[in-house]
């Protein structure tokens, strides 16, 4: 579809629960994020923490580049923007 | 007779099982995830895994048939955060479940970063126990181990209702005689020696690391504190410190025999600036009568080159008071049928154990 935002779930949180691979006509990182939880309402506690935030542990991508706003997440998203959630490496 | 056991490590629980004398492992459940603790199952069938998930936060699983499935349900969640919140560094943020513990229709959870949760519908919902969690004191809580404070110890009163202690790293001892309405700081006795001389006293800072209560003689609580052994006989109304421990009074597990309250169990480790075995020897401290003397108990554990450490919730005790198990933040576990005369190597080579469990 042309001019809607893409969002794409890191496989590791398969094993946890169902992670949509959605386009959104969305502004945002939280709007986009907002888009994917109404399809998995569960999805929401493994990417942000009970205040809203982004997980220490999670990034988030647009267009390559890095999200910095980690608690309001209102970076701007592009008609045609890629997201990509991932986990942040850690651990051993 | 059968027996079966939990055991909550850093990759995955493990249900292991007591048969002909030996206990084995017999399913391993969450393998890889992290397993902060465990609560086995209640009589209504029901038992959950408190997961923590290194990038995706705190997760609890539940079961009601003795983990041969799970289902997740909701984590307790703090509120929202006012703005200007006053305990500074403290975010209003669930970081682990650290304890879970059940009485009558009730089921506690405690956690970091110092919030008390309740579930009186068998952890399908949990609200955070505002009282203990608004109080002013807070401020002064600090973490013990961990950078937030946290509630590693919950004892209800077995014929009180409504009256549950929980210990706290660091935050003392407090008390509810209301089923959580008020709650009173109940650490008398006790001193921090990592505190300024003038704030040793302060219970409100101290550091409990093991609180257990006499299920028989519930007045009874035994606590391995950050620096020495404390015990009560009049329900946390006073504590009075155990002086006499054989080879070292640092530790952070404990165990009280369910009917015999003058026994309990500890394991020693060098100092806090130190936390290994003494002379690279696990042993465990038994006494016998309330704390006047020790027996050290080594026959079957490992006597040299063992740097093994029994965190908080690593030793247990079952419902008879003869059967032990003991597991170690490096991955060892040993078992006892007789009180802890003499013990026998179950798994060595275990993940790091967080919390060994009966039931």
């Amino acid at each position: 579809m042309a001019c809607m935002a893409r969002i794409v779930f890191t496989q590791q949180l398969r094993r946890f629960t169902e992670t949509p691979e959605l386009s959104a006509p969305v502004a945002t990182l939280r709007a986009a994020l907002d888009a994917a939880f109404a399809l998995n309402p569960r999805l929401r506690g493994y990417v942000l923490d009970e205040q809203g935030h982004m997980r220490g542990n999670v990034v988030a991508f647009i267009d390559g580049r890095r999200c910095m706003d980690r608690v309001r997440l209102a970076d701007a998203l592009a008609p045609d923007s890629e997201v990509y959630v991932l986990q942040a490496l850690s651990g051993g | 007779m059968e027996q079966r056991a939990w055991i909550a490590t850093r990759k995955g629980l493990f249900e292991m099982r007591r048969n002909h004398g030996r206990w084995a492992v017999e399913r391993v459940h969450f393998l890889g995830e992290p397993v902060s603790m465990v609560l086995p199952p209640l009589a209504s069938g029901r038992m959950l895994a408190a997961l923590n998930l290194g990038h995706f936060g705190v997760k609890v699983q539940a079961s009601d048939d003795a983990g041969a499935g799970w289902h997740e349900l909701p984590a307790p969640a703090y509120p929202p955060q006012p703005e200007g919140e006053p305990v500074a560094g403290v975010a209003w943020k669930l970081q682990q479940i650290w304890s879970l513990e059940a009485a009558r229709d009730t089921i506690w959870a405690g956690t970091l970063p110092g919030g008390l949760f309740r579930s009186a519908d068998g952890a399908e919902s949990w609200q955070l126990v505002e009282p203990l969690w608004m109080q002013p004191g807070r401020a002064e809580w600090f973490g013990g181990g961990y950078d937030v404070p946290g509630i590693h110890s919950i004892c209800p009163h077995p014929t009180r209702a409504s009256e549950v202690l929980v210990g706290i790293s660091c935050g003392g001892a407090w008390v509810t005689r209301d089923n959580g309405a008020n709650w009173q700081l109940q650490a008398d006795g006790m001193h921090a020696a990592y505190m300024p001389p003038d704030q040793a006293e302060n219970p409100n800072t101290q550091d409990p690391h093991r609180i257990v209560r006499c299920a028989a003689q519930p007045d009874v609580l035994w606590c391995q504190h950050h620096n020495g052994i404390w015990r009560s006989a009049d329900n946390a109304v006073s504590w009075q410190e155990v002086t006499n421990v054989p080879l070292a009074n640092f530790g952070f597990a404990v165990a009280v025999h369910p009917v015999q309250a003058d026994t309990a169990w500890f394991v020693p480790g060098v100092a806090d600036q130190q936390r290994v075995p003494v002379d690279g020897a696990l042993v465990v401290n038994r006494t016998r009568d309330g704390g006047r003397s020790f027996e050290t108990l080594r026959t079957g554990l490992p006597h040299e080159n063992c740097y093994d450490l029994i965190y908080r919730h690593g030793l247990a005790v079952d419902e008879t008071g003869h059967r032990l198990l003991m597991g170690s933040t490096t991955g060892g576990l040993w078992a006892s049928d007789d009180g802890g005369d003499r013990w026998a190597t179950v798994a060595p080579h275990l993940p790091p154990i967080y919390a060994v469990r009966f039931g």
